[in-house]
């Protein structure tokens, strides 16, 4: 009886002209609210349309037809009973806040509703330059993406960096005194999609925010572009997804932000272009435009290697702002590839040239495993000879081969992005980040069939970039090697036992704030009186490893009494008061939990730890820099950092992989001394960063050692 | 009174007066024991007081008798020009016979004006940024945005060298515009200051020109180099062989900016807006007003964009060291050349090399030569932009300056100098150069030990010998308000 009247109401059963028939169907549709919201399940992704590139590729008739594309984000529901996810108009949701306020008119856009049936009905706002509304819409698409592609390849929630604050404290009775309190969580990312009136956009690590400019275009050549259009920042895909994850990567390693070597700031530019470049492969059609476009070859000009072109064009360029695979000549106003020449590593310096060449040596390599993996396509194709005919491919040759384009660029991404894992805390250079991706790579995927890892090393080698302190160029010795815990193997237990009660607490946990109070009350400790007592990691390993030249020798920090006398920090932790006992701060706790191609799991605890000292440097009568320790005016901070990477299978310490803040070499002789070859090293780069600065910089900036002022704004300013 | 006689004037006694960044230059050509020709170059200093004008002038009234036959009036910035201001009174007292500006300073010329209208615009939206940014540090605005942030300080200090930097950018510029009206030029100024009288002759120069036989100056050419007449490169301001350089792009002017900048752009004032109207958020009570305005105050962005003006108060300074009036002299007969090319930057310097040809006499005979011959010539060389990287190109200028007889003078001290300038002045690679070519005879009017440690980075060498001489000439001068060479005819 039931069936039939279902059947009946999805006409299936012929329609009789009934009395009983109607007050039937009235029955049926008076319970179908229910009986819908049962069976219809929330949807996995919110539609929103967007453009693929920036606003310019719509006004050119041979890319309009790629440019807009939908964008699929993760669903936030605005009646999500956890409220810290629901979505609200702005958009706000788990991960974004946007706020469309622009400081130059003093003026608040009406913020986008995106639960409004009519948007919903019509996958997002219609892009338009000219609505706000859809500019807000257009940087939560983009910014949402970008944070589902790390989530997927990290394995886990994407944070924010936490706020670092001072709190008041009160001790009996004596006048306040301002202490560093515990870090605060920040459970949203500002986005201002009109922050300023420039040609500029950043991300602020003091605001936690993206702060988006516009412009008036000044085009070089008036054929290119309208000048005085205006042109603005939120709408170019690629430098939203740039400037998330500059956001994205300060949330895991806070200290990248400080320029200690050329590579630092140059990796963060680096990186948060590669994540862009590699997101235009996730783009089907555009990806099957431009495989048909370049018949296949996506190391010749084309449009997915190419970063904020009307950006580029709008400051007065003849083309894109970057490219990853070739460049514009001014003289002869055409495109031509960039060819490594082995010495660019060495002399150039500029953070988003220097880093243009790791973006380009990442990108070496995907085109290296890209062709590899469409060689048989390219035979099948041919008759063998591997030489397609001349005119169009095959609509079906080009859709595989945009399949594997698009697989590659994944994995390409992935192992980009888990390498982030793998790196020391403190003073990344490009050499760390090629281990780390070796490294990471050989964790997970045991059989590296299609050659992948060397295609990395390949591609890196010849652009000169080799790490340091490895003997020859191999991905056994690029893979960092498994520490050596000889006598310290009792503590090692201990804390590795500690690590799995953190496991199995974090391991179910999906709500990132919760995520936040765990890791704080596993690093910190909980000593509130309602609650049981847990004493946290870095207690632990304060106390489990004091004294332990062993531990020492591993993570290059000081675990031993003694600080001031090496400018260290003095800790007056657990009862330490008025000691000498140095002080050293854990990071980052995180639970890698991954799957690997072939079934394995990995499951890691990685722990970041970090120190810093402070000196000075002179020259004795000889001419040779002299180190001298302690806080003083003109000291600068060096710091040693160790990232540990704990097995929890195997409770074996992993990976120690340490930016050495003590003199290893001393420390087998059980001296405390600092790493004097690191210190000179960064006072060497401070000094070539403040003789080598742009005007601006020199104008405006406060020198190299002080990276609290907006510091991608300064890298960015034109 | 100068005298004035047949013969030909054989040397020149170049004195530079101390007392800040800035420029003020006497130059006394000398027929044999006896000044023919007073010539003076700029009066400016940064931040430089009254006190130390009047000593200037006081210096200049000994030398020359308050007669100066030629004034060259090099650009509109504070430290070329303050000192006329600051010491009025006793200037009032000079004879300006002959006053030298640039073409930029013609109001019948219509590119002069057409570049004057739209500098207008930008001086006031810069002046109205820099005093919202002012309020700001008045207020302890950071102090209170920034207090329970752990690297509070370092950010308040962040802000504070930004705003103080731009500030005395600003102040550089003297002339003011009202609104809608172009910028005054400097031959107005000059007559409001009542250097310009009614007999003063007033000259305005052109890249190309040559002057000769001025009364006083026989056997003297003067060439006119520069400021070019094409816009674009007045912007140009850096080579483009140097990666850092490439970032900084031209701008005439950012409508977007100066637009939202109160009160600056006349018009429509619906053009400032980016969107229509009805985007606006009327309910002002919305969650998203709230969320912005109540708590988290750190989070905010009031007036971030204000920093904006940063970049153009930059490019602003530099465009204007690119009028420079920049001038060859030349002895006749020795075509030994005198290089006076101001505050000019890269843009200027390259104009130059740009097709120009100047009439050189040789032998009695007239020929045409271009800027490497006077370039080759040269054995003095007052240091562009007091010793910044792009006061002086390097292929297209010192490179070409062979001379071994090299002397050269650069206006630069520590004691006073723009805030911004701190970090680019001295340029190590420029002085080292500059020091081995004039085998140490580089003039400094700032305490030479201390700029010379400034020179002396890891990248670059001086010869000792190179820095003994120098240090010894300015010995010489140690308890006067100048120091003096001079360079024979």
């Amino acid at each position: 009886m039931v069936a039939i009247e279902k059947y009946k109401l999805l006409g299936i059963v012929p329609v009789l002209h009934s009395e009983y028939f109607y007050s039937n169907i009235l029955r049926a549709l008076h319970y179908c609210p229910i009986n819908y919201s049962h069976m219809i399940k929330k949807p996995p992704f919110r539609k929103l349309r967007g453009y693929a590139f920036d606003p310019s590729l719509s006004l050119n008739l041979d890319t309009a037809v790629i440019n807009n594309i939908t964008y699929k984000v993760r669903w936030e529901d605005k009646d999500d009973p956890d409220p810290e996810r629901r979505l609200k108009p702005g958009p706000i949701g788990e991960y974004l806040e946007v706020v469309d306020y622009d400081p130059t008119v003093d003026k608040f856009y009406e913020p986008v509703n995106l639960d409004h049936p009519y948007i919903l009905a019509q996958d997002g706002l219609n892009p338009s330059g000219s609505n706000p509304q859809f500019h807000q819409q257009m940087v939560y698409a983009v910014a949402m993406t970008t944070i589902k592609n790390f989530e997927a390849g990290l394995g886990r929630p994407v944070l924010w960096s936490p706020r670092q604050v001072m709190m008041e404290e009160r001790t009996n009775g004596n006048p306040p005194e301002k202490k560093r309190g515990p870090d605060v969580y920040v459970p949203t990312l500002r986005i201002y999609p009109h922050a300023m009136r420039e040609a500029n956009a950043y991300y602020s690590p003091q605001k936690k925010a993206l702060l988006f400019g516009y412009f008036s275009a000044q085009p070089a050549d008036v054929t290119l572009q309208m000048p005085d259009a205006l042109t603005f920042t939120c709408l170019s895909h690629d430098i939203i997804a740039h400037e998330t994850t500059h956001a994205i990567l300060d949330g895991l390693h806070q200290s990248y932000t400080e320029s200690s070597n050329p590579d630092v700031l140059a990796f963060h530019e680096a990186f948060a272009d590669i994540v862009a470049l590699f997101q235009h492969f996730t783009f089907s059609d555009v990806l099957k435009n431009q495989i048909a476009a370049t018949r296949g070859d996506l190391a010749s000009q084309n449009l997915l290697g190419k970063l904020a072109q009307e950006f580029g064009i709008a400051i007065g360029s003849y083309g894109s702002l970057r490219d990853a695979i070739g460049s514009f000549d001014k003289e002869t106003k055409t495109w031509k590839p960039k060819e490594p020449n082995g010495d660019e590593y060495r002399t150039v310096m500029e953070p988003h040239e220097r880093g243009s060449i790791l973006v380009a040596a990442i990108f070496e390599a995907f085109i290296s495993i890209y062709k590899n993996r469409v060689s048989d396509l390219l035979r099948i194709a041919s008759n063998g000879s591997g030489i397609l005919p001349q005119g169009q491919l095959s609509p079906d040759l080009v859709s595989r081969m945009a399949t594997e384009a698009g697989k590659t660029a994944q994995h390409v991404l992935n192992m980009c992005i888990r390498a982030l894992d793998y790196c020391p805390p403190v003073d990344i250079t490009f050499g760390d980040y090629l281990r780390g991706i070796i490294t990471a790579d050989s964790d997970l995927i045991e059989d590296d069939n299609r050659d992948y890892r060397l295609a990395f090393i390949d591609a890196f080698r010849k652009r000169g970039i080799y790490p340091s302190g490895i003997k020859h160029l191999s991905i056994e010795s690029l893979a960092y090697s498994i520490p050596d815990t000889f006598g310290i193997q009792g503590q090692i237990n201990i804390i590795v036992n500690f690590l799995r009660e953190y496991r199995s607490e974090i391991l179910n946990e999906k709500r990132r704030s919760e995520i936040f109070k765990i890791n704080r009350k596993y690093i910190a400790g909980q000593y509130d009186d309602d609650k049981p007592e847990i004493y946290g990691l870095h207690r632990r390993l304060l106390q489990k490893f004091d004294n332990s030249f062993d531990f020492e020798k591993l993570t290059g920090l000081l675990f031993s009494e003694g600080a001031r006398e090496l400018g260290i920090g003095v800790s007056d932790a657990y009862g330490n008061e008025g000691g000498d006992w140095p002080s050293v701060s854990v990071q980052s706790l995180h639970l890698a939990s991954r799957v690997g191609p072939d079934g394995n799991q990995v499951n890691q605890i990685i722990v970041t730890l970090v120190q810093g000292a402070y000196v000075s440097i002179s020259r004795n009568e000889n001419n040779e820099p002299t180190i001298t320790p302690g806080k003083k005016e003109g000291s600068t901070r060096v710091r040693g950092g160790c990232t540990l990477i704990f097995d929890l299978d195997s409770l074996q310490l992993r990976y120690a992989i340490s930016k050495p803040l003590l003199s290893l070499e001393k420390l087998n002789d059980r001296i405390h001394q600092l790493d004097e070859g690191r210190c000179s090293a960064l006072l060497q780069h401070h000094q070539e960063m403040r003789v080598s600065q742009s005007r601006f910089e020199a104008y405006f900036g406060m020198g190299p050692s002080n990276a609290h002022n907006e510091p991608f704004c300064f890298l960015h300013t034109h | 009174m100068a005298k004035s006689t047949n013969t030909k004037v054989n040397k020149v006694k170049i004195r530079m007066y101390k007392g800040g960044t800035g420029d003020c230059f006497l130059l006394q050509f000398m027929k044999g024991a006896d000044p023919s020709f007073n010539m003076m170059i700029d009066c400016g200093s940064i931040k430089g007081g009254a006190p130390q004008f009047e000593g200037i002038a006081k210096d200049l009234q000994e030398q020359t008798g308050g007669d100066i036959d030629l004034l060259v009036v090099t650009h509109e910035h504070a430290d070329h020009i303050n000192g006329f201001e600051k010491a009025k009174e006793l200037f009032d007292e000079f004879t300006f016979k002959k006053v030298w500006f640039a073409w930029t300073e013609d109001e019948e010329d219509p590119v002069a004006n057409d570049y004057r209208q739209n500098r207008s615009e930008l001086s006031m939206a810069l002046d109205a940024a820099v005093s919202k940014l002012n309020m700001l540090l008045k207020d302890n605005y950071y102090e209170k945005l920034f207090m329970d942030d752990v690297a509070s300080k370092l950010m308040v200090d962040g802000k504070k060298k930004f705003i103080n930097s731009i500030t005395s950018l600003n102040d550089l510029n003297i002339l003011k515009a009202a609104k809608g009206k172009p910028l005054p030029t400097m031959v107005e100024k000059f007559t409001e200051l009542g250097i310009i009288k009614e007999d003063t002759i007033v000259e305005l120069l052109k890249p190309g020109d040559v002057r000769s036989k001025l009364a006083g100056a026989t056997g003297l050419r003067f060439y006119v180099l520069a400021p070019p007449r094409d816009f674009n490169l007045l912007d140009e301001t850096e080579g483009g062989d140097n990666n850092f350089d490439k970032r900084e792009t031209k701008s005439r002017k950012d409508f977007a900016f100066l637009s939202a900048v109160d009160g600056v752009l006349s018009g429509n004032a619906n053009s400032k807006f980016p969107f229509e109207a009805e985007h606006e958020l009327q309910n002002t009570q919305h969650d998203i007003v709230k969320l912005y305005k109540e708590g988290n105050d750190w989070r905010k962005i009031d007036h971030d964009w204000l920093y904006s003006a940063g970049s153009l108060a930059m490019r602003y300074e530099r465009s204007i060291n690119n009028t420079s009036l920049a001038l060859a002299i030349q002895f006749e007969d020795s075509e030994r050349v005198l290089l006076f090319p101001a505050d000019a930057e890269f843009g200027s310097w390259k104009s130059w090399h740009m097709g120009l040809h100047w009439p050189v006499k040789i032998d009695g005979k007239t020929v045409k030569k271009d800027i490497s011959y006077f370039l080759g010539n040269t054995v003095f060389y007052k240091v562009g932009h007091h010793l910044s990287h792009n006061g002086t190109a390097t292929k297209q200028g010192l490179d070409l300056m062979t001379s071994d007889e090299l002397t050269a003078m650069a206006t630069l001290d520590f004691a006073k100098i723009n805030d911004g300038w701190l970090n680019t002045m001295p340029n190590d690679l420029l002085s080292a150069e500059l020091i081995r070519k004039c085998a140490g005879k580089l003039y400094v009017n700032g305490d030479c030990d201390k700029i010379l440690s400034n020179m002396k980075t890891d990248r670059v060498t001086i010869k000792k010998a190179h820095e003994r001489i120098m240090r010894g000439l300015h010995q010489a001068f140690a308890n006067k308000n100048h120091l003096e060479c001079t360079i024979e005819g």
